[in-house]
């Protein structure tokens, strides 16, 4: 319990400081911090499916 | 572009400074929409984190980032000024209406559109806002997908649930890119490279909803 504390602690920290923190950091009330990050990469993955091929064909 | 080692490392590296400044620009609306804008929702969503950051800081933090990250795109990659600006508006635009809003069902459209705007943002910074017609097209399913999503999210806040069954996403995503592919290929024809991300959802998106269905409890209904 502790520990997950002071990981949310440093999750809130890094929220201020980095890109991404504040999406992963406004996930948590509803999930893990590991589910948050996944999340979130699982949604630019799928950004970066369709935009990929998009500029590959124009660039 | 030819495909070589150099080309995808340009593409990369090209794509991830995108992210950076398109993620820091998305954030400061995520930041005022949950410390500001929260407070006029019908139905609000408060959430903790707002409470352990400090707001100001925050939004420092991202502005400085998107500025920088801004500088070296448009620098490194030669990249026009006026289509981020462009792009930041358009974004900018749609968050504001997004936020703005405090009906909670009307915001299902809102959103929507803000999603849009998001995965335009880099393509319009790269290419300018006039080559776009194509990539509207390809995400034609994604839209559809958003509004599905957000209408049974928000609904769900609501305590309505329609309809009464636990919608699984992997065979709506699946479902739903398989109906739009037909129509895009006919639009896009014999453009199609740029649907071979949307092929390759269905496909993992078919797989995912096999291996759910076997694991599917029996007594919850699924569509």
């Amino acid at each position: 319990m502790r520990c997950l504390f002071i990981a949310r602690k440093i999750v809130y920290t890094l929220a201020e400081l980095l890109p991404l923190g504040v999406s992963v950091a406004r996930e948590l009330d509803r999930t893990s911090i590991i589910d948050a990050i996944l999340l979130h990469l699982t949604k630019i993955i799928l950004e970066a499916t369709h935009i990929i091929p998009f500029l590959y064909m124009h660039l | 572009m030819t495909l070589n080692l150099k080309s995808v490392l340009t593409l990369t590296t090209l794509l991830f400074v995108g992210y950076i400044v398109l993620t820091c620009i998305y954030e400061i609306f995520y930041i005022l929409n949950d410390a500001v804008f929260v407070y006029r929702e019908d139905s609000p969503t408060f959430r903790t984190y707002i409470n352990n950051v400090s707001v100001p800081k925050t939004i420092i933090a991202r502005l400085l980032y998107s500025m920088v990250f801004t500088y070296l795109w448009c620098t490194y990659f030669s990249l026009s000024l006026l289509n981020v600006f462009v792009a930041v508006a358009i974004l900018t635009l749609a968050a504001m209406f997004h936020n703005l809003q405090s009906i909670k069902l009307k915001r299902v459209y809102t959103f929507a559109t803000f999603r849009l705007a998001r995965w335009l943002f880099i393509p319009i910074c790269i290419l300018g806002p006039s080559r776009l017609l194509i990539l509207l097209v390809v995400l034609l399913p994604y839209f559809a997908i958003q509004l599905i999503w957000i209408h049974s999210y928000e609904l769900n806040k609501y305590g309505i649930q329609i309809p009464k069954v636990k919608i699984r996403y992997a065979y709506v995503y699946a479902y739903v890119y398989a109906v739009f592919l037909p129509l895009q290929v006919v639009l896009l024809y014999p453009n199609i490279l740029p649907l071979i991300g949307n092929i390759a959802i269905i496909i993992v998106s078919f797989a995912k909803s096999i291996l759910e269905k076997r694991k599917r409890n029996t007594g919850v209904v699924s569509t």
